[in-house]
């Protein structure tokens, strides 16, 4: 179930949460437990909205468009863990 | 000494035996350990409190400073020790809570493990279940919250969960004392042996069973009692580093090393263990839970239905952006223009205190002009910025910019753009900077290369406020329309531009992302305030800074070395040596003097205006015609970004080349389009 995660995020073809559940037949709840289990062991990870350099720019705080919104990509471990 | 309760059972490989008294409430009674497990915020608390009332004991955990919990509960004539574990979301030794509850359990052996779960997301507590099913205590299942679960319209089938799992499963409404005797019941037929306990646990794939086999072979000879060999070397495989160290310890070398071996191999066997443990839950929640149908969805879903539909989600995102730019008009022009007034005065007794005091023509000249005429300026965008971050801020607040987007990405993903491209991008309505330097999250150097030449295609703050108010100078109440189309004219050509160059220097590379969407919720005032403040303060502070600056400079090219004939300036020099080219868009030198500041900041556009025609609201409009006025604002949202955004286009490019051919296609694209939208303005 994990792993069919990690696939389907690295096909680029699913975009939300809800989306993924439901290729996958499961409650988004369950999705979410999963995803947070998948960032826990360092196969995905948050995306940071903005970039090094911006602390002291005057208009960071314009940058981030909704800092509620929760953006995760596979990190180098998720990629070799969906290529094997 | 312990006193039997009915006959002995061998659960899981342990023998479950009752225990002395323990409490006062226990004397002479056979003691019945109960363990409450559990993620935090379900309720476990509530029961504990309801059944062991003022016979509670508070008290540390041994060696830790978590609280512990204990009390007593008399039931059918036994004593039922109640032990209140710390909230757990997994037991996986993430923490020291977990570390305590699993320890507690596998060392003290209670008689019963009471698991607790929030019957409104049972899929959220499922996991610590699959979890505790494979330690040596048997479970009872409690569904609390069933209230709440109904309400959220969620049936559970409890009977149907009881069967599919093979352990109790107790509905209950612990705030109403609801189906805490049936808890007890249920705690005690497992105790007795009237309930056959046969719990159903998640298995692991075949293709990790023999790694498993192998790993309890190696380890059988060590492992000390009360640990389960099963579960050690599950946890092994799944990567539990405290098991690992402790086994490692316990081990002798070869044995080790080959240990380390299989775990290295088997690095990703996690996501086959875990991953059957959610299949796991995934099938109990597919049989006993009823979820509502489409019409008794929440809020957060049905909204969602439509705006993050692929037709009516970007109908909604235009509606948002119109109702943004309409709002930014209809409120903040009124006061922006109080604000000009202000000015005007300011800038009239500025000069006349000066006369007074006999300075020189020229600092009169400066103040009133450069100061007053250029960061002043500048300074009357506030209102129209409080109310677009305000605007921003609610749709941000609500939960619906998330949506926003996810609505931009698809279409991004519709035209051939890179997916992840999106979140540099995104940053963009903010600062180019940043995007640019966003960039960095894509791994791919040519998918990267792309998003950092398309990045100054977003309209940023400064762009937007520049051409809002130039929008409402020439366009009067069709501003906003003029403006939505500006800021769609520039997305469209990002698309084109993203689609030509993903052809050339792109091919295809997907997208690894997901988003989680937050819930809808009614906006805090308060929240949206201090967005609001923050970023006004930002603006201040710019500015007072590079604004200030620029306008000085601007001031001074135009103001020497004809003593304030402008005309005859610096400035007028420049103007006139490129005016052939603003000629093709209907543009005098000073409009295009005015756009070439904006290389310095965006805002400098309206600084300059400010410096060179005072008033320039009234001005502009009597000297551009139509087409003119719209080619001047088509120009200045596809001209190239400014100087900060081309220095960090050269650092993350590392290449002049590159840095040069995107300032160069924005040259070139803001010259045909301008050029473009005048000559066939002129000739409709």
């Amino acid at each position: 179930m994990l792993k069919r995660i990690l696939r389907m995020m690295a096909m680029g073809e699913i975009q939300t949460q809800i989306e993924l559940a439901t290729a996958l037949d499961v409650p988004e709840p369950l999705l979410s437990q999963m995803v947070a289990q998948l960032a826990s062991q360092g196969y995905l990870t948050r995306a940071v909205m903005g970039a090094d350099g911006c602390e002291g720019c005057s208009l960071h705080m314009q940058c981030n468009p909704d800092r509620r919104l929760r953006i995760w990509t596979l990190t180098e471990k998720g990629q070799r863990a969906v290529a094997s | 000494m312990h006193t039997h309760l009915g006959q002995q059972r061998h659960i899981g490989g342990r023998s479950a035996q009752a225990r002395h008294p323990v409490g006062p409430e226990g004397q002479g009674l056979d003691t019945v350990v109960v363990a409450l497990a559990g993620q935090p915020n379900v309720g476990k608390s509530t029961i504990f409190n309801v059944l062991t009332g003022l016979t509670q004991h508070v008290g540390n955990w041994p060696g830790k400073t978590v609280e512990q919990k204990t009390g007593h509960h008399l039931h059918q004539d036994h004593d039922l020790l109640f032990v209140d574990l710390p909230g757990t979301y997994s037991l996986s030794a993430n923490s020291v809570e977990e570390r305590i509850a699993r320890d507690y359990i596998i060392k003290e052996s209670p008689d019963v493990v009471v698991a607790v779960v929030d019957a409104a997301i049972p899929e959220r507590s499922l996991y610590l279940l699959a979890e505790l099913l494979l330690l040596p205590a048997p479970v009872v299942l409690v569904m609390n919250m069933m209230d709440v679960a109904e309400q959220e319209g969620i049936l559970i089938e409890t009977g149907v969960l009881q069967a599919a799992l093979g352990i109790p499963v107790v509905p209950m409404v612990a705030t109403r004392n609801e189906g805490v005797e049936l808890m007890l019941d249920a705690i005690m037929s497992i105790v007795d042996g009237t309930f056959v306990y046969e719990p159903r646990r998640p298995t692991i794939l075949a293709t990790h069973q023999e790694v498993l086999a192998g790993l309890i072979a190696l380890v059988t000879d060590y492992v000390p009692e009360p640990y389960p060999v099963p579960w050690v070397a599950l946890k092994l495989l799944e990567g539990d580093e405290e098991i690992r160290g402790v086994v490692e310890e316990l081990v002798p070398e070869n044995v080790r090393q080959e240990i380390r071996a299989i775990l290295h191999k088997h690095e990703d066997a996690v996501l086959d263990v875990a991953g059957a443990r959610y299949a796991w839950i995934g099938r109990m929640v597919r049989a006993a839970v009823v979820r509502p149908k489409v019409g008794q969805v929440g809020l957060t879903s049905r909204l969602d239905t439509v705006l993050t539909h692929p037709f009516w989600g970007t109908l909604a995102l235009l509606a948002a952006l119109a109702g943004v730019f309409f709002l930014t008009y209809t409120v903040a022009g009124p006061v922006q223009g109080w604000l000009e007034d202000l000015l005007a005065q300011l800038a009239g007794g500025a000069v006349r205190w000066l006369s007074a005091l006999g300075s020189p023509a020229w600092l009169s000249d400066l103040v009133s002009d450069g100061l007053i005429g250029g960061v002043g300026t500048v300074i009357t965008f506030m209102p129209i910025l409080a109310i677009f971050f305000a605007t921003l801020g609610f749709l941000e607040d609500t939960g619906y910019l998330a949506r926003a987007a996810y609505v931009t990405d698809r279409f991004m993903h519709m035209m051939g753009l890179h997916g992840k491209s999106f979140m540099p991008l995104l940053l963009g309505f903010g600062c180019n900077v940043p995007a640019v330097l966003g960039a960095r999250i894509i791994e791919s150097p040519r998918a990267r290369l792309l998003t950092i030449l398309l990045a100054p295609l977003v309209p940023c703050a400064a762009q937007m406020a520049v051409v809002t108010i130039l929008g409402a100078a020439f366009f009067g109440n069709a501003a906003g329309v003029v403006v939505w189309s500006l800021v769609a004219l520039n997305l469209v050509a990002l698309a084109a531009l993203g689609v030509v160059l993903n052809r050339f220097v792109l091919k295809g590379e997907p997208a690894v992302f997901i988003m989680e969407l937050p819930l809808y919720h009614l906006p805090n005032t308060r929240t949206i305030g201090l967005y609001v403040w923050q970023n006004i303060v930002a603006f201040l502070q710019k500015a007072g800074s590079v604004i200030l600056v620029a306008s000085l400079v601007v001031w001074f090219l135009s103001y020497f070395p004809a003593a304030g004939d402008i005309s005859q300036s610096y400035m007028a020099r420049l103007g006139r040596a490129i005016e052939p080219l603003g000629r093709l868009m209907g543009l005098p030198w000073p409009v295009l003097v005015a756009l070439l500041t904006s290389f310095v900041a965006k805002e400098n556009t309206i600084a300059t205006f400010g410096v060179l025609y005072g008033d320039f609201k009234a001005v502009l409009p009597t000297l551009l015609s139509g087409p003119a006025a719209l080619a001047l604002l088509v120009f200045q949202m596809l001209f190239v970004p400014c100087l900060a955004t081309v220095a960090v286009m050269k650092q993350e490019s590392g290449s002049w080349k590159w840095t040069a051919i995107g300032v160069g296609l924005l040259l070139v694209l803001s010259l045909v389009a301008g050029i473009a939208v005048y000559q066939i303005g002129s000739l409709l």
